[in-house]
């Protein structure tokens, strides 16, 4: 099983639904990969950020992870599973 | 941090002496007018709990180091200012409408860095007063009404030259504990939902104004203090037996008091300023500057709310795709996102103070206000254009409600056939609500003049303009000595 955290950009003007392509991304995976919010000192197998947009480079150094998935858009979430899959 | 429900749960603690149409309100919290307003308020307790928001939403106390919720933040950095900016636009869009709570934050930045230089000058002690005042503030959670504007009675007279002494808020008695203080806060933005009010001076002031500068903080049920409501375009809407279609916006909503205090005690540590007569407009100038970034970001934000309400009407009626209709749907944007434009700039451009936080640009908040005393008029005039008379013509829920109407409504206010009319009448409803109707105080005439009016910001613009420099780079162009 993945350990996996999610981060998410403020949200100041979305081009998509990050909340639902969080939840659609946890329900495909759930399988293989079991996600959380990230906790301090907590070292993931797979740190996915989900940006509203392409504006904020925040990339979230912080998060100890193995992989760093960025998504900007609808599209870019909706791969982001099979990537996730991949690394299973 | 506070939950929403604890917030909720704190302000039914209050004492509060309020008043609304012409009778005392025992319960605010749960009165069907206020409402509204209180939800707007407990979303900014709401999304900092929310991991999709938690970037905008809490920041890091420079004091404790703990997570606070970024309304209470003291800014420590540029990208403080423009997260703050972007987290206004995100509850705008959430809420369409005044959310309240950035008056509490830019009063606190602006008292904050100030106290420190007034110390520094003065050898008073009003800053060490303050960081008492924010640290419980940040380690509560608590909600702070900024209460600046006096209600200032003959506009071409100094505060200590007015007929009535009062109508500029003042110190009335000075006891070895403390001052009492006497006067009034006109539109005072969410103080019913608030747990502490500080108190700023209004203006600028000189020597014989001493009593009048005064700057503190108070709970807001201290004795002594009445509130009476504000009234709004629509209000008694929310008290119809049908009140879902027609409010426009059902959840959310915003509110201003008449703030009375009548010999109001404070005491020594909450006093942050007191007669020192040369900084009351410093303050002033801060919390003006921040305020008027401010209106960057939640202005746009309830802006983003009425262009989408646009474009879904015209949709609705089945003319999205008329050119000029998409051009007025462009313009409506380029508008907005130029207000958001200023409202990063200032933020970008912002420089550290003395105490540590840091300052917005002061010309470029204020260039900022001054096209939300604009351009918001021209969105809503462009919106009302696209939306078409029937915003303001349709009947009214309860007729709407009414079985013997409802199949002629129905079948006569249909547009595209696949769209309930129900849909095409709420789309209205909500476009009425923020360009008339109760979001309108907070959208248009709160725009012209919250954080001052427009003719505060060409003053403040001419302060900032450099012209010299200006004029010193046209010489050297025009070849002049």
């Amino acid at each position: 099983m993945l350990h996996c955290t999610v981060k998410f950009c403020g949200g100041c003007n979305p081009r998509y639904d990050r909340g639902a392509a969080y939840r659609q991304i946890c329900s495909r995976l759930a399988d293989i990969a079991a996600f959380s919010y990230p906790e301090d000192g907590v070292h993931y197998d797979v740190l996915l950020i989900l940006r509203g947009c392409t504006g904020c480079s925040y990339l979230y150094e912080e998060i100890s992870a193995e992989h760093r998935i960025v998504c900007t858009d609808q599209v870019e979430a909706d791969h982001a599973a099979a990537h996730i899959a991949a690394l299973a | 941090m506070m939950t929403k429900e604890q917030y909720i749960e704190s302000l039914r603690k209050l004492n509060l002496n309020l008043w609304m149409f012409g009778k005392k309100i025992e319960n605010p919290v749960d009165d069907p007018v206020i409402r509204p307003s209180l939800n707007s308020f407990a979303a900014t307790y709401e999304a900092a709990e929310d991991p999709q928001y938690e970037d905008l939403m809490v920041a890091t106390s420079h004091i404790t180091g703990k997570k606070i919720n970024r309304f209470t933040h003291m800014h420590q950095s540029t990208d403080d200012l423009i997260k703050k900016v972007k987290m206004q636009r995100m509850l705008g869009q959430k809420t369409a409408a005044c959310f309240q709570r950035c008056v509490g934050m830019d009063a606190m930045n602006a008292v904050f860095s100030s106290t420190y230089e007034i110390d520094e000058a003065c050898g008073t002690k009003y800053h060490e007063n303050f960081v008492k005042f924010l640290t419980r503030v940040q380690e509560e959670d608590l909600a702070v009404d900024g209460a600046m504007t006096d209600v200032k009675g003959d506009r071409g007279l100094a505060p200590s030259k007015q007929a009535d002494p009062d109508l500029f808020l003042h110190v009335v008695e000075r006891t070895a504990d403390g001052v009492y203080v006497t006067g009034a806060k006109a539109h005072q933005t969410g103080f019913v939902n608030s747990h502490e009010v500080l108190v700023m001076p209004t203006i600028s002031m000189r020597e014989g104004d001493e009593d009048y500068a005064i700057s503190f903080a108070v709970p807001t049920d201290s004795e002594g203090i009445t509130l009476i409501y504000g009234r709004q375009s629509c209000d008694t809407r929310k008290l119809e037996e049908y009140n879902d279609i027609d409010v426009g916006n059902k959840v959310y909503g915003g509110h201003e008091v008449l703030v009375i205090f009548d010999r109001v005690f404070v005491p020594n540590d909450r006093i942050f300023l007191n007669g020192e007569v040369k900084f009351a407009g410093m303050i002033v100038e801060r919390f003006a500057g921040y305020h008027r970034q401010s209106y960057g970001g939640c202005k746009v934000g309830v802006g983003d709310v009425l262009i989408g309400a646009t474009a879904l009407s015209v949709e609705m009626a089945g003319c999205a795709k008329a050119s000029h209709v998409k051009d007025k749907l462009i313009e409506m944007t380029h508008l907005n996102e130029t207000l958001y434009a200023c409202g990063i700039a200032c933020s970008s451009q912002g420089s550290k103070t003395k105490a540590g936080n840091y300052l917005i640009d002061l010309l470029l908040a204020n260039v900022c206000k001054q096209n939300v005393t604009r351009f918001p008029y021209d969105i809503a005039r462009l919106a009302q254009d696209l939306a078409g008379g029937l915003m303001v013509t349709q009947p009214s829920e309860a007729d709407y409600r009414n079985p013997q109407l409802k199949p002629y409504i129905e079948k006569y206010l249909k547009g595209v056939a696949s769209v309930p009319t129900e849909d095409r009448m709420r789309v209205l409803r909500l476009i009425e609500n923020l360009t008339m109707g109760t979001a309108a105080v907070g959208y248009l005439p709160e725009s012209m003049h919250g954080a001052g009016s427009p003719q505060a910001q060409r003053i403040m613009i001419a302060r900032q303009s450099n012209m010299e420099q200006k004029k010193q780079l046209a010489k050297a162009i025009a070849r002049i000595d």
